[in-house]
């Protein structure tokens, strides 16, 4: 890779300018000919590009979240079952009552996957009926912006709710090394931050409600979207760094905080930046650790 | 009466003969009580045989009738039941026998009274019928002391067997007509006591028959008096006693058969009777008997009569030539009539009807009884005090006024008592023919007789009746005093006194107001004036008017002598200022009295003058009431002192008293023939102690009825003159016995049917005051019951009043239940429309399922077939790789051989040649077969066909792995294909799985009972998959 990119001048012109899109786009649509598409190599290309091209980016989705199968052969079997999974869940909720016509798509789609995770049995009719505010749906209306067929939103969104959990459930024991992280970055900041004892992984606490909705709302679309690029594609310590960027990012406001509900109250109210200036250093560090 | 003797006598030997009945009689008369009474018993126990020893009973009856022994009185009493067969045989024989006659009265009377059982046999027997010999008695015997006793004894009888003696009503009645005619002209030898007996006994027995039987005496009357000829004696005879009673009911009401019936006395008993009849006496004594109970009127009428009557033994001295009835007024009468006794007038009639007019009831049966008690209540309620004032005056009065009043106007007082019927004399008989046919010719009948100047009239009274009928003839010129008087008059006297109206005046002025112009005092003056007008239909043997029978000797001197020593001994009171006032001179109210017409009685001063001048013609029809006036003070004072008097007179001689007494009443006792049957015992002598001790109902508040005939009876010792008071005792009383004996028989004789009258009275009363005491009782347990009905009613409203809350909280409570009935009606069809609603969401959500597992069903075959096409394509991809296997091994071989044909061809090289050819048949065969030879010696030839031929197998090897390795890829896209499908169906059966899970536990939740809209919290956690339900545990990735 690195000879052809010594080899391709332009490539490289156009990193030392300070536009780092390469050929993703080229060195893409190789591995989106195949038949079948080998998702390794495509998570792998898709880790290490800079940024995604946006034509690709559904596909790219599509195939590295397997909602596509990667052989085109098994495509149309494939998405017959999943619009018949999708029909039959929205049916289902439909006739548990949860589902109108007037229902967002968005809040079809959670809680199609509410049900389908075996979340929704055990919830109560307020809970439910809760679901209308839920931090996932965000997740949803990117997704919604970014495809166009219902069962493709559906699935994908699913998927990208999948990992999310995923995430959460493992930020506990990414707590550590986030500290870790951020005192490497700035130490006082982080030990004001355990004082203050934001750095947690409760119900409440930033880093989940960050995680639990992919940083949508938090960061900027393009942002989130890269972000989630770097999350199908299976880096899934980009969030901490996400993360660690954004408490840098915030990092006087919160050194003045000495209350943790004032901290918490600024964290959760981060108002989104027009740059890429948060992902961007995140994704530099992710960068620099997977090299190293 | 027979009670005394013998009682506690210890009972005689029934075996003790009467031998001796001398002797046993003398035993029984013996002082000793004891033995009197053993012998009394012995007496009664010979007696008592069922046949009784009749020799026994008429030695008996014989020894009484010869010595009146009481003690054998007594033992006849009380035997005869057994033999009253003998008994009345021998009363019969004794009645007849003229000697015995009287004995046998007077023991027919004991029996009579003490009313045995057998009495009835007396009626009714006919054989010896006694009351057939009473009946004879009295029409023809002479004797008056039997025929008082006989008439006493049927007054008696007919209370008794009133329906046995309707038989002989007859006899009844003409028994009266001949008392009436004895009593209307007695016979001159007949003493004044006797006379006043035989008045009480007519009386007591025209009371009784007209009680009785009123319709058929009145029949009978008619019939005897009816003619025009016996129009007089009629007047003279049955008229006073006809005012004497009141108008009967059955006049009205009943007839000469229906009073006669056995019903109208099947209720009654003999008291019962006794005090009827003397309902319808208005004599005091008489009616006395009532009490209360016949009504306010009458109760109180005899209370003022009883107090009235009082006085009146004062006057007995007087008594002789007054009737009966003049005996009963008031002690003002007496004085009056002591001015009276002077005053000669055979028309003193007619002023007599002039002054009481009203009192005299009509004898026709047109007075309503109804008038009797309206009016007198209003006429009662004169004050007493005045009244008294009044009694008071006229005995004052007297000393006063009659030396004129004598002299100028004569009257007499027994007339006006005679007189009060109104129809007599007055007036026109045009008038009095329009008011009543009876009345009418009643009146003409008087007149006529007047007018024939029946010879006893005076002169005075002549002039009385001529200008009493022309004031007749001109109505009323003088309404208010006329009426003044009137009401004076009859207002006040019972009608006995109106008889005596001028005479009794004292009590009448109660009545009238004294302001009026012309008082009149109701004095003797009065009633001397008075008394010389017209001839007194009732008239005592000793009348005035009479001048002839002599009875009446004492001169006028006597009687104004009298008079005063009378209003001596009333001065103890005051006169007051109406008494005063009312003495004027006696001319004038003599004027005044004949102007007045005898009108109905008014009921007030102020109406009774108006009422009285507007129908003078009608005083029949309207005459009131009689009323007896007053109760005086006066009055009973008047009593209190002579009846002291009496007894002392009857005690003491007190000469000087007993002088005047005797000055002012006449001693009757010496001027009266001394009684034909003088043997009377002197344990007999005092009735007044037996009437006292027999009578219960004597009590000191009444007078005793009769206590003024007792000084009649007992008057006083004879007059002694000083001179003679020196006579031994034994003598004076020999004289006293002399001239008391004959009277004292009668008096006895009165007492003891007085004596029987109160104890009928008493008998009535021990009933009536059961019957009261009953009522008392009962009206007690009404009250009681009355107030418990109260308390009861009391409840019964309280109870009401809870049952209407109760009810009205069961109302409340209904509408409560029927809302809530309401409410939980609607609450059910609420929940039976949610239930069907579930129903049919659960009929849905049962029909999804089974769409859903029908879903599944239909995935599993998907599934099934993905996996034999899975397993196809393993077993391809087996038979691939054992293809390949094959390849790589004929590869091997392949190289092999080509080595080993190297080899070959390295080793033919030096042979070249040998055997180029042989090896081109055998290239593509066995290469054994090729190396089994020697390989032929290399050649050029051969080398060159043999690297062809390796070059040619290089070449198909080549192909040969470039088509495996193509095989290969394919066999991996289709492994992918086929391994993404297998992925996607089953996250498919996954997410079915979790629908199925949710459905089924959504219908757990719908069908749970009581559970329905309970939220998921409460149902349990999922088991299997859905523990796994966690983010982290999802499988979707792990299975990816």
């Amino acid at each position: 890779m690195n000879s052809t990119d010594e080899r391709n001048f332009r490539s490289q012109y156009y990193g030392k300018v300070g536009f780092r899109r390469g050929d993703e786009k080229r060195s893409l649509e190789p591995l989106l000919g195949e038949v079948p598409a080998d998702a390794g190599r495509l998570a792998q290309a898709v880790r290490t590009a800079l940024q995604l091209p946006a034509m690709y980016r559904p596909l790219v989705w599509k195939l590295l979240l397997k909602v596509q199968p990667c052989h085109p052969e098994a495509a149309e079997f494939v998405t017959a079952r999943r619009r018949e999974t999708c029909d039959d869940t929205e049916h289902m909720l439909r006739l548990l009552g949860h589902v109108t016509d007037d229902t967002p798509p968005a809040l079809v789609h959670w809680l199609g996957w509410l049900l389908n995770s075996g979340r929704l049995v055990a919830m109560d009719a307020a809970q439910i009926d809760d679901q209308n505010s839920a931090p996932q749906l965000q997740v949803a209306e990117l997704v919604a912006d970014l495809f166009d067929g219902a069962a493709e939103r559906c699935w994908v969104s699913w998927r990208l709710w999948t990992l999310a959990a995923g995430a959460l459930k493992l930020l506990p024991g990414q707590l550590p090394w986030l500290t870790a992280q951020l005192e490497r970055e700035q130490p006082a900041l982080a030990a004001h931050l355990s004082q203050l004892g934001v750095l947690s992984a409760e119900r409440d606490s930033p880093l989940r409600h960050w995680a639990e909705r992919l940083f949508c709302g938090i960061l900027p679309g393009s942002s989130v979207e890269r972000l989630v690029d770097r999350l199908v594609a299976g880096a899934e310590r980009i969030l901490p760094l996400t993360a660690v960027s954004l408490l840098l990012t915030h990092s006087r406001a919160l050194m003045a905080c000495t209350d943790p509900a004032d901290a918490r109250r600024l964290l959760l109210h981060v108002q989104p930046e027009d740059t890429d200036r948060v992902f961007n250093w995140a994704l530099d560090s992710w960068t620099k650790l997977s090299k190293v | 009466m027979s009670v005394g003797g013998g009682g506690g006598v210890r009972p005689p030997s029934p075996a003790e003969p009467l031998d001796d009945p001398g002797l046993m009689f003398r035993r029984l008369e013996q002082a000793d009580t004891d033995e009197a009474g053993h012998i009394k018993e012995l007496f009664r126990e010979n007696l008592r045989g069922p046949t009784g020893e009749a020799w026994l009973l008429n030695g008996l009856i014989d020894y009484y009738v010869s010595t009146g022994s009481a003690r054998c009185l007594e033992i006849l009493l009380t035997c005869g039941d057994g033999n009253s067969r003998a008994l009345i045989e021998r009363l019969h024989q004794l009645l007849k026998s003229p000697e015995q006659r009287g004995a046998g009265l007077r023991l027919l009377g004991y029996y009579v009274r003490k009313h045995p059982v057998w009495l009835r046999k007396i009626v009714t027997q006919p054989s010896p019928s006694i009351v057939k010999d009473l009946f004879r008695i009295i029409k023809s015997e002479c004797e008056v002391q039997c025929i008082i006793s006989a008439a006493l004894i049927l007054v008696i009888l007919m209370p008794m067997f009133p329906v046995a003696l309707v038989d002989f009503i007859q006899d009844l009645f003409q028994v009266l007509s001949r008392l009436t005619q004895m009593v209307s002209s007695p016979s001159t030898h007949l003493s004044q006591t006797h006379q006043l007996h035989l008045h009480v006994a007519t009386y007591s027995y025209f009371v009784r028959v007209y009680a009785m039987y009123p319709c058929n005496l009145l029949s009978y009357l008619r019939q005897h008096y009816g003619q025009r000829d016996s129009l007089p004696v009629f007047n003279r005879t049955i008229r006073p006693l006809l005012q004497h009673v009141r108008m009967h009911p059955l006049l009205v009401t009943g007839s000469n058969s229906t009073e006669t019936s056995p019903h109208r006395w099947q209720r009654k008993e003999t008291h019962d009777i006794v005090a009827e009849c003397s309902h319808f006496s208005l004599d005091i004594l008489e009616a006395s008997a009532m009490d209360n109970l016949s009504g306010p009127l009458w109760s109180l009428s005899a209370h003022d009569e009883a107090d009235a009557l009082g006085p009146t033994d004062v006057g007995l001295g007087d008594q002789e030539v007054l009737g009966i009835h003049d005996i009963l007024c008031s002690p003002a009468t007496f004085a009056a009539r002591s001015a009276a006794g002077e005053a000669e007038g055979g028309t003193g009639c007619e002023t007599a009807v002039e002054a009481t007019p009203e009192s005299t009831p009509a004898p026709t049966p047109t007075v309503t009884p109804q008038r009797d008690l309206e009016n007198p209540p209003l006429l009662r309620p004169t004050s007493a005090s005045v009244q008294a004032s009044h009694a008071l005056a006229a005995l004052v009065g007297p000393k006063q006024t009659t030396p004129t009043t004598t002299d100028s106007t004569p009257t007499s007082p027994q007339k006006k008592p005679a007189a009060p019927f109104r129809f007599i004399e007055s007036d026109h008989s045009q008038q009095q023919q329009q008011q009543h046919p009876f009345s009418g010719r009643l009146g003409q009948v008087l007149t006529e007789r007047a007018d024939s100047g029946g010879g006893a009239a005076g002169g005075g009274g002549q002039q009385e009746r001529a200008a009493l009928v022309e004031e007749a003839a001109a109505p009323a010129p003088l309404p208010s005093v006329s009426g003044l008087r009137d009401r004076r008059t009859s207002g006040k006297l019972s009608p006995i006194k109106l008889k005596l109206a001028p005479v009794v005046s004292p009590v009448q002025f109660a009545e009238g107001p004294p302001p009026v112009t012309r008082p009149v005092p109701r004095t003797s003056g009065t009633s001397g004036s008075s008394s010389a007008s017209g001839g007194a239909p009732w008239r005592g043997p000793g009348t005035p008017s009479r001048p002839a029978t002599g009875d009446w000797s004492d001169g006028a001197a006597d009687h104004s002598a009298e008079d005063r020593e009378v209003s001596d001994l009333t001065r103890l009171q005051p006169p007051t200022a109406a008494t005063s006032g009312n003495l004027t001179p006696f001319a004038s109210t003599t004027a005044q009295l004949t102007q007045a017409h005898p009108l109905r009685l008014p009921v007030t001063a102020a109406a009774a003058i108006p009422c009285r001048s507007a129908t003078g013609d009608r005083e029949e029809e309207d005459s009131p009431p009689p009323v007896l006036a007053a109760s005086l003070p006066q009055s009973r004072l008047d009593f209190d002192l002579v009846r002291h008097m009496t007894r002392y007179y009857s005690q003491h001689v007190l000469p000087s008293r007993q002088h005047r007494r005797t000055s002012s009443c006449p001693d009757v006792a010496a001027l009266t023939e001394p009684a034909p049957a003088p043997a009377v015992t002197p344990a007999r002598q005092p009735p007044t102690r037996r009437s006292d001790t027999g009578c219960q109902t004597e009590d000191t508040h009444h007078p005793s009825a009769y206590e003024h005939l007792l000084t009649v009876a007992l008057p006083p010792p004879p007059a002694v003159p000083h001179q003679q008071v020196t006579l031994s005792p034994h003598q004076l009383l020999r004289e006293h016995v002399s001239q008391t004996m004959p009277n004292a028989r009668l008096m006895h004789e009165l007492l003891l049917y007085e004596r029987y009258k109160r104890e009928v009275h008493a008998h009535r009363n021990r009933r009536l005051f059961d019957r009261t005491r009953a009522t008392r009782r009962l009206e007690e347990e009404n009250r009681e019951l009355k107030r418990q009905v109260e308390v009861m009613s009391v409840d019964v409203a309280e109870c009401n009043r809870q049952l209407q809350l109760v009810k009205r909280q069961a109302v409340r409570a209904g509408e409560e239940h029927r809302a809530a009935a309401l409410r939980l009606e609607h609450r059910a069809a609420e929940e039976c429309r949610l239930r069907e609603q579930l129903e049919a969401r659960l009929e849905e959500q049962r029909r999804a399922s089974d769409q859903l597992a029908a879903q599944l069903r239909q995935q599993d075959e998907q599934l099934q077939q993905a996996r034999c096409q899975l397993l196809d394509t393993e077993r391809q991809l087996a038979y691939s790789q054992e293809k390949a296997l094959r390849k790589s091994e004929l590869e091997a071989r392949v190289l092999e051989l080509e080595r080993r044909l190297l080899m070959v061809g390295q080793l033919r090289q030096p042979v070249s040649g040998v055997a180029p050819s042989a090896a081109d048949p055998a290239a593509g065969g066995d290469p054994w077969a090729q190396l089994e030879p020697p390989p032929p010696p290399p050649d050029e030839e051969g080398r060159r066909r043999a690297e062809a031929v390796a070059s040619g197998l290089e070449q198909q090897l080549r192909d040969r792995e470039l088509t495996i390795s193509e095989l290969r890829r394919l066999m991996e896209a289709m492994r992918v294909r086929h391994h993404e499908q297998i992925q996607a169906m089953d996250e498919r059966y996954q997410a079915v799985k979790q629908h199925l899970q949710m459905a089924e536990t959504r219908l757990l939740r719908v069908s749970e009972p009581g559970g329905q809209r309970s939220n998921g919290a409460e149902l349990p956690a999922p088991t299997g998959k859905a523990a796994r339900a966690d983010p982290g545990t999802w499988d979707l990735r792990d299975a990816i």
